[in-house]
């Protein structure tokens, strides 16, 4: 139950060459996880400002790169920190880690 | 109902109180008229009876007077007695009549006796005239005068029926015995005179202020009654100078001088009493008449009244029941509705529904491939019921807008006629396409919409075309307007129906529905549009001809540059330096190679506070800033950084919001801290050029 992205949408969308778009996913992987590392943090301080930046900004650069269903939980993590909701985010941390995981470019 | 009877009758009930009001007033007004005339008539009488009374005593008591002023006086009585005898009679008033007869009698029986003492005589002429005055009476107590009369006309009425009589008969007393007595010589007849003197001037005094306080209350200048008081001073000083200087000549020797001269007297305040008597009959007609006319008025103005609210009530009741059925019919429609609704909407999610669980239970690739396409249709037609009814509703509400942007007519026009091919060829219908020569190939307005009204217009022409039939598109200009026209060869409508198929909720009727499926909305929502483009859709049909829907656009021709705007985009650069504030790595790499490659040089800030210290140590084109940063936002740098530079003399540079946040709040923001604009995340390069080609020079290769 993987997601696939091709790499050529990506390249086309952003008008990368292939070089720069596999580097750019290189980047993404690296500051996701980085990301996910802060929101882990921030909810065990109930710093739900912080919760929401890191969503906010993990939600964008997914969406560039077409990995819509990461940026769709970050929405639902950015929302819901906004609100100051209480919110299962450890689940969504380990999520969207099993997704960057299990996402293959092809 | 029940109200505008109420109404009704409660008016009715004031329209026939007036007006028998007014027939009571008339009744009323003729009644009083004939009883003042016969007191006046009365009246007048008495003084005839009066100087028989006086004559006669002067007679009896002198008898060298001479007997044939009695006799004068007495054919002048009877001539006025049977005069009174003959009006009665014409008057009907049996009552009147009879009395009159009674005193007739009376008056004959004192003339003939003879042996009876001067006295007796005078007392029996005094008993017959005491007799008048309470008839008069009686007659003046049934006469009722109307609330509102005004004050003179009471005042006026009081004088004359009760006052004036009352003086004329003392005077008219006083100056028979007086007379007598100088005829007899007696020794009391200076005493008589003194005391004629002194009623006189009581009278005159009481009459004057009577008749001043009428004259006070009449607010017009009456001529008559000025003159009236005048005459009537005038005579009085006239007999009471006469009585003090002859006193001791003329008067005390003859009594028939005394008589003569009483008389004028007494026959002035008889002259005023006729005058102010007409001054009353004329008050009084005219009470009468401004009455009449105030009750004509009034119930001329009830009557209207009646008429009036009884055309309005008339009119709400229509109306309300009008309305009523109008509502009542939209309700059946819409409950109709709704259940076609629930039906159309059901199918679709059924189907979804059954073929997803059929597809966790199949493994088998065909299968899947065949359920999964079944899944895929339906959710497509349930997405276009949901946004038939979402329009709808929009429309409804009217916040529906139009977008206009430049487009290639005929390629789209082309595009439809393809999707809808298939549909087509299903019932080997023929469906083409025909564009006039003259019509413009690219233009300006809301190509979406325009295509939901023909793709709507198509597939109702497929709908309703049985199989073989013809189906066409056909654009051309008629004088300056644009007409699109769909025309099928299908069932047709017919003309009662027309008017029923644009509105909601209904198709040609209930059984239409049935066959042939659909929500009822697409032609609403068709008109709707239609008339949001500012046009009228048309409808030429019959029963069992085909049908053709066309409307006329006023539409904008443009050229093709905007197709070239795509193209030319790619082979652009710029030059210049360019810092990138932004805290996400990924992020940042994408904003750098973009730039890079059109030919930019890039400087990386990871949040605000870095963006500050690099721009004050180096300088850049321009700026692009993150909104959502740690340590210092995107909003705080903005500002710091340009009081700084205008601290500093040196020139600003353009700060771009880099945002997710399009909602005008956040847009107002960001102009207020001094951005100059925004790019929305994710960007499109064609609103990343729009940027890049304000603030930077271009270079074009």
């Amino acid at each position: 139950m993987g997601h696939s992205i091709k790499l050529d949408d990506i390249a086309t969308r952003l008008r990368f060459s292939p070089e720069n778009t596999k580097k750019l996913l290189e980047i993404f992987y690296t500051s996701s996880k980085t990301i996910l590392e802060h929101i882990t943090e921030a909810t065990k301080n109930n710093d739900f400002e912080s919760i929401h930046r890191n969503a906010h900004s993990l939600k964008g650069s997914a969406s560039n790169l077409l990995f819509t269903h990461i940026s769709d939980i970050a929405k639902e993590m950015e929302e819901a920190a906004s609100k100051q909701e209480k919110r299962a985010y450890k689940e969504d941390v380990a999520r969207i880690e099993s997704l960057l995981k299990n996402t293959e470019i092809v | 109902m029940i109200g505008i009877v109420f109404v009704s009758f409660s008016i009715y009930q004031i329209v026939s109180d007036s007006f028998f009001k007014l027939v009571d007033l008339n009744s009323n007004y003729t009644q009083q008229y004939k009883s003042l005339k016969n007191i006046q008539t009365l009246q007048n009488f008495i003084i005839h009876i009066q100087k028989m009374r006086g004559l006669t005593n002067i007679y009896l008591n002198n008898r060298s007077f001479d007997f044939e002023f009695i006799q004068v006086q007495q054919v002048r009585l009877d001539e006025e007695l049977n005069r009174i005898l003959f009006v009665q009679k014409l008057n009907n008033d049996y009552y009147l009549e009879n009395q009159v007869r009674i005193i007739a009698k009376e008056l004959k029986k004192i003339a003939k006796l003879d042996g009876e003492a001067a006295s007796t005589k005078f007392y029996n002429y005094t008993i017959v005239i005491d007799r008048i005055i309470s008839l008069i009476n009686t007659i003046s107590n049934n006469i009722y005068l109307e609330k509102d009369t005004p004050k003179a006309t009471k005042l006026l009425f009081e004088l004359l029926l009760n006052e004036l009589p009352f003086i004329i008969e003392n005077l008219g007393n006083a100056r028979g015995i007086t007379a007598g007595n100088i005829a007899q010589n007696a020794k009391e007849k200076n005493q008589n005179i003194s005391l004629f003197k002194k009623l006189i001037l009581q009278d005159i005094k009481k009459v004057n202020l009577k008749l001043s306080a009428i004259y006070r209350s009449k607010k017009s200048d009456d001529m008559e009654l000025k003159k009236s008081i005048a005459d009537l001073e005038e005579i009085s000083h006239e007999y009471l100078s006469l009585l003090n200087t002859q006193q001791k000549r003329d008067i005390h020797n003859s009594s028939f001088t005394f008589y003569q001269y009483s008389t004028k007297l007494i026959d002035q305040y008889n002259t005023i009493y006729n005058n102010l008597f007409l001054m009353l009959n004329k008050n009084l007609t005219d009470y009468y008449d401004r009455k009449r006319v105030e009750f004509k008025i009034k119930i001329a103005t009830e009557i209207v009244v009646f008429i009036l609210t009884l055309i309005l009530f008339i009119y709400f009741y229509t109306t309300s029941l009008k309305y009523v059925n109008r509502i009542k019919k939209a309700e059946k429609a819409k409950s109709n509705f709704l259940s076609n609704m629930s039906h159309e909407i059901r199918t679709p999610l059924n189907a979804i529904i059954g073929f997803i669980k059929l597809l966790q239970n199949t493994q088998e690739k065909e299968k899947r491939e065949h359920y999964l396409a079944i899944v895929d249709t339906s959710s497509k037609q349930l997405l276009s019921i949901v946004n038939d009814i979402l329009d709808f509703s929009k429309m409804e509400e009217k916040k529906l807008r139009l977008e206009m942007a430049p487009f290639n007519l005929k390629k789209e026009m082309k595009l439809l006629q393809e999707l809808f091919d298939a549909n087509a060829k299903e019932k080997e219908i023929k469906l083409q396409l025909e564009i006039a020569n003259d019509v413009p190939e690219h233009v300006i307005s809301d190509q979406y919409r325009l295509k939901q009204i023909i793709s709507n217009l198509l597939s109702n022409a497929i709908k309703f075309t049985p199989k073989g039939g013809n189906v066409t598109l056909k654009l051309h200009m008629r004088k300056k307007l644009l007409q699109i026209c769909v025309q099928d060869t299908g069932i047709g409508i017919a003309k009662e129906k027309q008017d029923l198929i644009f509105k909601t909720f209904s198709q040609a009727d209930e059984t239409t529905t049935r066959k042939y499926g659909g929500t009822g909305l697409g032609l609403a929502i068709c008109n709707n549009l239609v008339t949001l483009f500012g046009s009228k859709l048309k409808l030429k049909s019959s029963d069992n001809e085909g049908s053709k829907f066309y409307f006329n656009l006023s539409i904008k021709a443009c050229d093709e540059s905007f197709e070239l705007e795509e193209e030319s985009l790619d082979n652009r650069t710029y030059e210049g330096n360019v810092l990138v504030v932004e805290d996400n790595l990924a992020n940042q790499f994408l904003m750098q190679t973009t730039l890079e490659e059109l030919n930019l040089t890039v400087g990386i800030a990871n949040d605000g506070i870095e963006a500050v210290e690099i721009i004050k140590q180096n300088s850049f084109d321009l700026i692009f800033m993150d909104e959502n940063m740690p340590n210092l936002n995107g909003i705080e740098a903005t500002k710091q950084i340009i009081a700084y530079q205008q601290e500093n003399n040196i020139k600003e540079t353009p700060i771009i919001a880099l945002t997710a946040n399009a909602k005008k709040e956040a847009q107002e923001r960001f102009f207020r801290a001094g951005m100059k604009e925004y790019l929305a995340k994710p960007f499109e390069h064609k609103a990343l050029h729009a940027i890049l080609k304000n603030y930077l020079k271009t270079k074009e290769t």
